[in-house]
């Protein structure tokens, strides 16, 4: 049988990466429908496993858990403090990408499933690269439909040609959904040499710190302010702006774990105060916006917070983890005015909005890891 | 020791060794940092030495191992235990990286020569380990790989550690494609057959 040969030959292929993307694609739809292909495989990647044993036994160098570790934290970001969003340039044209193809991957999913309710869902996600493992795979309580050309094409001729169509639907979808995992991989690939190259030193990086999205309510976005606060920030620790700027229309607090600091509000110059009319203009749909900007740098993150974020008076309250001690926490009241806190990586800031119980506290995680 | 599950029954067939690590993979798919760093104490050396190999430069292989547990521990989540041995699934793994370093340094070139130089490099490194480890499952296949033909081992090793493609392999050693493809599939089935054999 000739043609089984060749997917025999075609799994050795797959297993050690030689197949082109459309070759893959093609045998990655046929593996999900064959059990037995399913097996070889498996097969196949047992033997290189068998053959990875051959060689010669090294010892790992003894820092090389250590540098897997610091990537690992760099890597790590609290679920709270999920949504970041770059104001860079590249970055926003990359987030935008994909979400593109999140939203491409589930309309092929979304379709394909009404196509065909009972049919196989991917169970696993496609690698970048032939080599490596990870497929779609059906469930194992589905129907194994047959892998033989010759078994199609007698099914196609016993339920028509409307079956011939919609498995060819069925086929093809699986491959866009295929390839589109397999770009996605990719862009997310790009994603983390692009935070790799924002967690250099000499970078800053701006996010938004937001608790969660919530649905029906629109962007939840920082107000203009805050932006406007967090820019200061950025301009200050540029050095751009002096570090005492008695006009400034921002309050600058650095928090750290050793200069127990306190926050006391003080109202802004009175100048200052009315050429910044977001604070005045308005005060109140504020209220329901909890996005707050931050600023990573090398060694701490800086936020802004103020009444656009929870209405003034709310209870803010900041704690500064200590690895040789108990955590400080340092209390504030929101005032008419952004703050701008310098707060060391993994404190946790809790906001109670005013008018709230306690149990609706809102809490983030101020992290300078990308 | 280093041992594999036998395939037949995928679900009743991890052993204890490939249990453990499926146990670990779940851990470290949830998020589990020990339990990354225990894989890494079990499978770092295999994974070591299989990117040493590969690569040939004690920098890059770390470098690339550093990789390949960063994936394990972002992809853990889409591993799954019936299609896929722990080991095999962290060796696959590995082994992309090493290719995608290897293909980057445009240094290697289908001809004759080179083919040479390579096969030679491999038969040595075989050669040391059968020395150095005389009794366990890492030795059974290395037993199992000198015991292939030739001409078929030469072609598995080629195309496995040193990431050349079927084409290059069969203009390399002027042979049919059909047959080179067929040699080096055979042969990862006989890798198998010997882990199979060392279990039973």
């Amino acid at each position: 049988m000739p043609d089984h040969n060749l997917i025999e030959d075609d799994a050795a292929l797959y297993v050690l990466g030689g197949l082109s993307t459309s070759e893959r694609l093609e045998f990655e739809a046929r593996l999900a429908e064959s059990e037995q292909l399913r097996a070889l495989v498996r097969d196949l990647e047992e033997g290189s496993a068998a053959l990875a044993l051959t060689a010669p036994p090294r010892r790992p160098p003894s820092g090389a858990w250590r540098q897997i570790e610091k990537s690992l934290s760099k890597e790590n970001r609290p679920a709270h403090a999920a949504r970041s969003l770059w104001i860079g340039l590249f970055r926003n044209g990359w987030a935008a990408a994909a979400a593109c193809f999140v939203g491409w991957l589930l309309y092929a999913l979304f379709f394909n499933h009404q196509l065909h309710p009972d049919s196989a869902a991917p169970s696993n996600v496609a690698s970048q690269s032939g080599s490596a493992p990870g497929l779609p795979i059906p469930r194992p309580d589905d129907p194994a439909p047959s892998d033989r050309p010759e078994q199609t094409v007698n099914a196609v001729a016993v339920d028509g040609p409307a079956l011939d169509s919609q498995m060819r639907q069925d086929i093809q979808l699986r491959h866009e959904i295929i390839e589109l995992q397999s770009r996605l991989t990719n862009l997310s690939h790009s994603l983390a040499e692009d935070d790799a190259m924002l967690s250099e030193s000499n970078r800053f990086k701006i996010s938004v710190l937001d608790p969660a999205p919530v649905p029906d309510e629109g962007s939840n976005t920082p107000s203009p302010e805050l932006q406007r606060a967090i820019f200061a920030a950025l301009a200050r620790q540029l050095g751009w702006q002096p570090a005492s700027d008695s006009n400034s229309p921002v309050q600058f607090v650095d928090l750290r774990p050793t200069n127990n600091a306190s926050i006391q509000q003080s109202p802004p110059p009175s100048d200052v105060a009315n050429d910044t009319p977001a604070t005045q203009s308005n005060p109140v749909t504020a209220t329901n916006n909890l996005a707050i900007p931050s600023l990573a740098t090398k060694d701490g993150v800086i936020l802004a917070i103020g009444p656009s974020a929870a209405p003034v008076g709310s209870q803010v309250s900041v704690t500064i983890p200590n690895d040789q001690g108990p955590d400080t926490t340092i209390p504030f009241s929101i005032g008419d005015y952004p703050t701008v806190i310098t707060v060391p990586d993994g404190s946790v800031i809790t906001v109670m909005p005013s008018g709230f119980t306690v149990s609706n506290f809102i809490q983030y995680v101020a992290t300078n890891h990308p | 020791m280093l041992r594999f599950p036998s395939n037949d029954s995928p679900n009743d067939s991890l052993d204890a060794e490939a249990r453990q690590d499926a146990q670990l993979m779940a851990a470290v798919a949830k998020g589990n940092r020990k339990a990354l760093a225990e894989l890494y104490q079990r499978r770092a050396p295999v994974i070591y030495s299989l990117l040493t190999r590969m690569l040939g430069n004690k920098t890059e292989a770390q470098d690339a191992m550093q990789e390949t547990f960063l994936a394990i521990w972002k992809r853990a989540h889409a591993f799954d235990p019936v299609r896929s041995s722990p080991l095999s699934w962290m060796v696959m793994i590995a082994r992309g990286k090493a290719i995608d370093l290897l293909r980057s340094r445009s240094r290697r070139a289908a001809r004759h020569a080179s083919y040479e130089q390579e096969i030679a490099s491999l038969e040595l490194q075989v050669a040391s380990q059968k020395i150095a480890e005389p009794d366990d499952l890492a030795s059974a296949c290395a037993s199992a790989l000198h015991n292939l033909p030739d001409e078929q081992s030469q072609a598995l090793q080629l195309a496995f550690f040193r990431g050349w493609s079927h084409q290059e392999i069969a203009g390399a050693v002027n042979e049919p494609l059909g047959t080179i493809k067929a040699r080096i599939r055979r042969g990862l089935l006989a890798m198998r057959r010997a882990l199979k054999d060392y279990h039973a």
